[in-house]
């Protein structure tokens, strides 16, 4: 792992996160507003030995697109999720049963008292 | 336990005793006497020189520890802070009845109850932390074998499996306890679904760390502490002071001792080419103008005494990966014994096929293939470099070989690394000076977890008793680390705190408080 390229590392990480990980997502997105851009490697070529800065812009340009990848599938997850909470929330007894929560509610909470 | 609870130096690029290696070199390279228009003068005026550097050096090193102090003890303070808040208010009579009856079940040979006279349970109290302690001195053994034959892969994996375990099972645990006691309505999707991304992301974060901020991977690392903390909180009193004791003492012999298990494991994590292991370590950021004593200010120091850098030969020769000496048209001397499999390999079958895809070096006898695979690229072979031209320098950076090109001058130009495919990078020497003058200080994440234990402990009882140890925890670390930048050896970092805590927090509970509430119950004026 520690010798992939930051754009291949951005992509693992989208794939990743597709099984259910957008807080992965998240994390990647910010880390990558952060991080101070540095030149993370121009390729050498045995002709001349100059360093090709079309290669290290396309490098970067992919690194950008996975990225943005992952900032809004992190958006478009998050909305959906927020959104089954306010369903949930709001129609909690009248759909669901009380096996979909972790805590069923008490009898003596409508009450009133 | 996979955590350990000692406290080492551990350096990022240097040995243990770098710091008195240095001195040694510097102080032997004064010079006895000096010779000046002709005049020589007497050695009085060295040893006094001699004597201001060895007083420089202390100031020094007074400055660093400070430095240090000051970078560790934020995360130290909130993981104490937290764990205590975690024990008071994530936890209602009946969690600790049933947590202690568990923990009783699990790790308790001889039984602790209440009709048992104070004395016996001390006393079996005793006895079961030490067949704890022993069980963890034996699961350390075993990790510094694995650690010795370069077991990497089953130790990470087996330390993986570990973090999942406590960030997924005990943190979901401590967040079903939350929702039964506040009561907060969650459905089960969105609770095994909001475990499954904290465990996921927090192991890929400790283990991995790219791509993940370090503010992430520290939060993670203070909240595994956090959680593991509010489980062995369930001890009952007499065990968790008992145990704290005796992991103390643990931890004093098994760091100073020769045959100590953790002092064998600092030492082998001291080599040159030690793999990492993630997992274990806070790594704070100290401040830029914080310098080691002895180490080089500046990163164009071609200094010799860094030891993780690998100079050339005498006769001008280093080991580089074939991609590199492709790129820079460098001649092959020889192939390496480690070398000879992959890139003699492919000379079996070249020579076989009859195709001449082989460029022979005539003049050294080297076979070097026209083609070669991304692993023979990446194989090391025996180059010699110019005598009149640069240099390229190898050196390790965060547990990774790279190259230093250097002009004739001995001025960084760039540095190089070789990818899994066999491209050769180069990065700014700007960026390589930044990673390379980064500073940074580690304390064993077991420490962070019995201080955490100590102070939540001690917040069940009250608020006073909590401060109290807060502030002699902290006063205990900061005492070792002035003897740290003393000794110059990895210290343990757990008994001064710990004891003075345990004493502390017997003088607080049994005088201070009571003197407090007597003054405050009697007015002393009318």
């Amino acid at each position: 792992m520690s010798s992939l390229r930051d754009d291949e590392i951005s992509q693992k990480y989208f794939y990743a996160g597709c099984f259910g990980l957008p807080w992965l997502w998240i994390v990647h997105a910010m880390n990558y507003k952060t991080k101070s851009k540095k030149s993370s490697g121009a390729l050498l070529t045995q002709e001349g030995n100059q360093p090709e800065d079309l290669t290290q812009q396309e490098c970067d340009r992919a690194e950008k697109q996975w990225v943005d990848r992952c900032r809004s599938s992190a958006i478009v997850v998050s909305i959906a999720w927020l959104a089954w909470v306010l369903v949930v929330q709001v129609f909690l007894t009248d759909i669901f049963p009380t096996e979909l929560f972790v805590r069923t509610a008490e009898q003596g909470e409508y009450t009133g008292w | 336990m996979p955590f350990q609870n000692d406290y080492r130096r551990q350096h990022d690029d240097e040995n243990e005793n770098q710091g008195a290696s240095d001195h040694e070199a510097i102080v032997e390279a004064a010079e006895p006497s000096v010779e000046t228009n002709g005049e020589t003068f007497i050695d009085e005026e060295s040893v006094e020189e001699e004597f201001e550097y060895d007083y420089a050096m202390s100031i020094s090193e007074l400055l660093y520890s400070t430095s240090s102090f000051y970078a560790i003890v934020v995360p130290v303070t909130c993981t104490m802070v937290l764990a205590a808040l975690a024990v008071v208010f994530i936890n209602n009579e009946d969690t600790v009845e049933q947590g202690a009856q568990q923990m009783a079940q699990a790790y308790q040979i001889l039984k602790i109850d209440s009709e048992s006279s104070v004395g016996e349970n001390i006393g079996f109290a005793l006895a079961n932390g030490l067949i704890m302690v022993s069980v963890i001195c034996l699961m350390t053994f075993v990790i510094v074998m694995l650690y010795r034959f370069e077991c990497m892969k089953c130790l990470i994996g087996y330390m993986m499996l570990c973090s999942t375990t406590l960030l997924g099972f005990l943190g979901g645990h401590m967040y079903w306890v939350a929702i039964q006691i506040y009561r907060f309505p969650v459905d089960k999707l969105s609770y095994f679904l909001v475990l499954w991304n904290f465990a996921a992301v927090g192991v890929l974060a400790i283990f991995f760390g790219r791509g993940v901020s370090k503010g992430i991977t520290q939060g993670y690392l203070i909240s595994t502490s956090v959680i593991l903390a509010w489980h062995l909180d369930y001890f009952d009193e007499y065990t968790t002071w008992t145990l704290l004791f005796m992991l103390a003492l643990y931890d004093l012999c098994a760091v100073l001792t020769p045959c100590g298990p953790l002092k064998a494991l600092v030492n082998l994590m001291s080599r040159d080419d030690a793999p990492e292991m993630p997992g274990l370590l806070y790594e704070a950021e100290l401040p830029p103008e914080a310098r080691r004593p002895g180490r080089a200010k500046s990163s164009k120091d071609t200094s010799p005494s860094i030891n993780n850098r690998m100079a050339e030969g005498v006769d001008g020769t280093i080991e580089v990966p074939l991609a590199i000496a492709r790129v820079y048209n460098l001649p092959v001397l020889s192939i390496p014994s480690e070398s000879e499999t992959i890139l003699g390999t492919f000379q079996a079958s070249a020579k076989s096929s009859n195709a001449p895809l082989l460029r022979t070096d005539e003049s050294n006898g080297v076979n070097i293939p026209e083609n070669p695979t991304p692993a023979q690229l990446n194989s090391n072979v025996v180059i010699r470099l110019p005598q009149q031209g640069g240099r390229i320098e190898k050196t390790k950076r965060s547990g990774q070989i790279i190259f230093i090109e250097r002009d004739r001058h001995g001025a960084p130009k760039r540095v190089l690394n070789v990818d899994r495919l066999g491209r050769v990078f180069a990065e700014s020497t700007e960026d390589f000076e930044n990673g390379e003058t980064s500073n940074t200080i580690r304390l064993g994440l077991g420490d962070f977890i019995f201080y955490s234990v100590l102070v939540a402990k001690a917040a069940q009882y009250s608020f006073t008793t909590f401060v109290a140890c807060v502030l002699v925890i902290l006063a205990g670390l900061g005492g070792t680390l002035v003897l740290l930048s003393v000794f110059h050896q990895a210290l343990p970092a757990l008994p001064i705190s710990i004891c003075l805590g345990i004493f502390f927090y017997f003088v607080t509970r049994l005088f201070v408080e009571p003197w407090v509430e007597n003054m405050l119950m009697k007015p002393y004026y009318v």
